[in-house]
C-alpha cells in the first residue's frame, strides 16, 4: 500500500486548472521528485494534499485513509510534513524556537499545564527542548540556536525549515524545492541530509528544480505540465522522454 | 520520545556543514553586548541579573505607600496597576497573537458589572440578602468575572476568526461600543445610566480592603500574579503557538497548530484577565457606570501596549506606568486645568512623537524566550 495516493486530484483556481486529474502515488521509504516548469501546478499539489485548500475534485489518499478536505493541522497530526517554497519560518522566533513549535502536535499539555509546570508539562516541556537541540545538531545549525530565525543565512534558513518539519514527526516529508538559491556545495550538502534523513526512514517527495539534485536522489520522476501529469519513470528515463523535452524546451510552433 | 524513530540515529550532520563553526559563535557576534537592564527585556544573560532587576522593581513598588502616602497618589498607583494588568492581558492578543483588538474594554466592563449585578442587583434586591456578609464572594468574583469575560472573549472571538485586518478591527470595535450600549440600556438589569452603587469591598471577614493602603498592595498582588500567569503562558507550547500564528498563520497551520482554536485561546486568556480587573475595579469604587467602559478606554489600552512595545511582556508594563502616570500627572497643570481638552491633546502630540522616533515603543519589541530551560535536577524527583 502505498503512503500517498491521490485520484483525479483537481484543483481549480477561478477559470484556472492549476492541476488536473493527476493520479500520483508514493510508495515507503520512496524519494519521488515532482518536477516541471513554473506555474505546473507541483506546489498546488502540495497544498491540496496538505490541506492549505481543499481539493476541487479528486481523493487524497493517506496511510489507507481518505484526507481530502482535512485541514492542514489534521494533515500534519497525521503525519504529512512540508517545507515552503518561499521560506516561511516565524522570522521572530529563534531556531530552537522553530522547531519546538515543530513539536506542538506531539506534545498536548494546554493553558493548565502552562501555568501551573506540573510534572506532566514539565516532561513533556523538557523532551521538546532535547529533541528540538537534538533537531537543530542533526541539521547542522546548533551554532544557531538562539539566533531569530530571520538572522539566518539563505542556505541555513532552508535546513532549519527541514528541521522544523521533522518535529512534527512525520511519516511523510514534503520538501518544496529544498535547494532552491543554494551554491553548489551548499545543495551537495542538503543532498545528504535529504539522503540521511530517508535512510532514518522517512518517505519523501519534493519539488526541485534543480535536475543535478533531481538525478542525484530521487528514486522516481513525476513530471507535471499545465497542472497534468505528462510523464513518470526513474530519473533516467524521464530525462529522455521526449514529451518532457518538449514541456521544458517549449513547443515547436 | 520514544515512539518517535523516523530519523535513526541521531549523529550531527557536521560533514553536511562545511563552513558552519559548531562552537558556539562569539559573544556579541550575532547581538548587542548584555547589560543588566537588557538582560532583564531579553530574557538573556545570567538568571540572577533578572531576578535581581525583578525584585528591586517588586521592592520598590511595595515600599511606594510608604514613601508616598497622599490618597490621590495612591489612588493614582491603583489605576496605574489595573491598567498594567489590562495592557498586559491586551498584549496576549495584540502582542504575541498578532490579532488586532479595538473593543477589549468589553471584558473590562463584563467583570465589572458582573460584580456589581450579582451583589446589589441579584442577592441585595433581588434575595434581599446582607451582601457586607458575603466578603468570599469578592475574591471568588474575581474569577468568575474572568471566566465570564474568557467565555464572551472566545464567543466573540468566533464570528471573527475568519476576518483580518481592518474588518476584525471594526468588528471588535462593535463588540466594544455594543457592550457599553447595553449597560447604558438595560436599565432592569445595569440601572443604566445612573449605574450601580453600592458594590461591597474587598474583605476577609472584618478584615475590609476600605483604605487606598490595603487596596494599592491587593492591586500589587494582582497584578504580580497576572504577570506571573501570563508570563507562565507565554513562555510555553501556548505561548509559541500564539507566536506563530502571528508571524506566519499558514505555517502555524503546517505545524500542526489548529489556528482557530489557539486564537480563540488567545481571545480568551486577555479577556479573562480584563475580566479579573473589571472585578477589581467594581469592588474598589464600589460604584460602576457605563462611561467607565467608553471606546477611548480601549484606544488608550491599546495605545499603553503599542507605546511600551509589544511582543515582549515588559512593555505593556512600562507603557501603563509611564502613560497613566502622565495622563494624571499633566492635570495638575493649572493650565491644564483651565483647558482640560488640552490634555488629550498634549498626550496624542506624545504618542504621534514617540511613533516617530521610536515606533517600536519604548522598550522595543525585544522578544522574550518563549520556552524555559527547566532544571536538571528535577528530572531524578519524578
Ligand atoms: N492561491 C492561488 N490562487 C490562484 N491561482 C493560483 C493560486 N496558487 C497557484 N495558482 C496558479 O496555479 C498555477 C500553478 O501554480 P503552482 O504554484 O502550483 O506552480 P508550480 O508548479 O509550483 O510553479 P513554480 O515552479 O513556479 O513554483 C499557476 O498558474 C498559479 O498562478
Ligand atoms: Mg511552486
Amino acid at each position: 500500500m502505498p503512503v500517498l495516493e491521490t485520484r483525479s486530484l483537481t484543483k481549480v483556481f477561478g477559470g484556472l486548472t492549476a492541476v488536473n486529474n493527476v493520479d500520483l502515488h508514493v510508495d515507503q521509504d520512496e524519494i519521488v521528485a515532482l518536477i516541471g516548469p513554473n506555474g505546473a501546478g507541483k506546489t498546488t499539489v502540495f497544498n491540496a494534499v496538505t490541506g492549505v485548500y481543499p481539493p476541487s475534485s479528486g481523493s487524497v489518499v493517506f496511510q489507507g485513509r481518505e484526507i481530502s478536505g482535512f485541514p492542514p493541522h489534521k494533515a500534519t497530526q497525521l503525519g504529512i510534513a512540508r517545507t515552503f517554497q518561499n521560506i516561511r519560518l516565524f522570522g521572530e522566533m529563534s531556531a530552537l524556537e522553530n522547531v519546538l513549535v515543530g513539536q506542538h502536535c506531539r506534545t498536548k499539555y494546554t493553558v493548565v499545564g502552562a501555568v501551573f509546570r506540573g510534572p506532566r508539562s514539565r516532561r513533556e516541556e523538557r523532551g521538546a527542548i532535547a529533541r528540538a537541540e537534538e533537531l537543530l545538531e542533526y541539521v547542522g545549525l546548533s551554532s544557531y540556536q538562539d539566533e531569530a530565525a530571520r538572522n539566518l543565512p539563505y542556505g541555513s534558513q532552508r535546513r532549519l525549515e527541514i528541521a522544523r518539519a521533522l518535529a512534527t514527526q512525520p511519516s511523510l516529508l514534503f520538501l518544496d524545492e529544498p535547494a532552491a538559491g543554494m551554491n553548489p556545495q551548499e545543495s551537495g550538502a542538503l543532498m545528504d541530509l535529504i539522503r540521511q534523513i530517508r535512510a532514518g526512514g522517512m518517505t519523501i517527495m519534493m519539488i526541485e528544480h534543480d535536475m543535478k539534485v533531481v538525478m542525484g536522489i530521487s528514486d522516481r520522476v513525476i513530471v507535471l505540465d499545465h497542472g497534468e501529469k505528462i510523464s513518470e519513470g526513474t530519473p533516467e528515463y524521464v530525462r529522455g522522454d521526449p514529451k518532457v523535452i518538449e514541456a521544458y524546451l517549449g513547443k515547436s510552433a | 520520545m520514544e515512539q518517535n524513530k523516523p530519523l535513526g540515529p541521531l549523529e550531527p550532520a557536521e560533514s553536511a556543514r562545511p563552513g558552519v563553526p559548531t562552537e558556539a559563535p562569539e559573544a556579541g557576534r550575532f547581538r548587542a553586548p548584555l547589560n543588566p537592564v537588557a538582560a532583564l527585556f531579553t530574557g538573556r544573560g545570567p538568571e540572577w541579573v533578572r531576578y535581581a532587576l525583578l525584585g528591586g522593581v517588586l521592592l520598590v513598588a511595595a515600599l511606594l505607600p510608604f514613601v508616598i502616602q497622599s490618597d490621590r497618589w495612591l489612588t493614582l498607583f491603583t489605576i496605574v496597576l489595573i491598567y498594567v494588568v489590562l495592557a498586559s492581558g491586551l498584549n496576549i492578543v495584540v502582542g504575541f497573537t498578532g490579532l488586532l483588538d479595538l473593543g477589549y474594554v468589553a471584558f473590562y466592563a463584563i467583570g465589572g458589572y458582573y460584580a456589581a449585578i450579582i451583589f446589589v442587583q441579584v442577592l441585595k434586591n433581588g434575595f434581599g440578602l446582607d451582601i457586607s456578609e458575603m466578603w468570599w464572594l469578592t475574591w471568588v468574583n474575581v474569577l468568575v468575572g474572568g471566566g465570564l469575560a474568557a467565555v464572551a472573549g472566545s464567543l466573540i472571538g468566533y464570528p471573527t476568526l475568519r476576518l483580518r485586518g481592518d474588518y476584525l478591527a471594526i468588528m471588535t470595535l462593535a463588540f466594544g461600543e455594543i457592550i457599553r450600549i447595553v449597560a447604558n440600556n438595560w436599565v432592569g438589569l445595569t440601572r443604566g445610566p445612573s449605574g450601580v452603587s453600592g458594590v461591597p469591598k474587598f474583605a476577609i471577614g472584618d478584615f475590609v480592603f476600605k483604605t487606598n493602603f490595603r487596596s494599592y498592595f491587593l492591586a500589587l498582588a494582582l497584578a504580580v500574579i497576572s504577570l506571573f500567569v501570563i508570563s507562565r503562558l507565554v513562555r510555553s507550547r501556548v505561548g509559541r503557538a500564539w507566536t506563530a500564528i502571528r508571524d506566519d498563520e499558514v505555517a502555524a497551520a503546517a505545524m500542526g497548530i489548529n489556528t482557530s482554536r489557539y486564537k480563540l485561546l488567545s481571545y480568551s486568556c486577555g479577556a479573562f484577565f480584563a475580566g479579573t480587573m473589571g472585578v477589581f475595579f467594581g469592588q474598589y469604587l464600589n460604584f460602576i457606570h457605563p462611561s467607565n467602559f467608553k471606546l477611548m478606554e480601549s484606544f488608550v489600552m491599546l495605545c499603553l501596549v503599542v507605546l511600551g512595545g509589544m511582543g515582549g511582556l515588559v512593555g505593556p508594563v512600562v507603557g501603563a506606568v509611564i502613560w497613566i502616570t502622565l495622563q494624571e500627572w499633566l492635570r495638575d497643570f493649572e493650565f491644564i486645568q483651565l483647558h482640560p481638552e488640552v490634555r488629550g491633546m498634549v498626550m496624542g502630540i506624545v504618542l504621534v512623537l514617540l511613533m516617530i522616533f521610536r515606533p517600536q515603543g519604548i522598550i522595543g519589541g525585544r522578544r522574550v524566550p518563549l520556552y524555559r530551560k527547566l532544571r536538571r535536577e528535577r528530572v531524578s524527583k519524578e
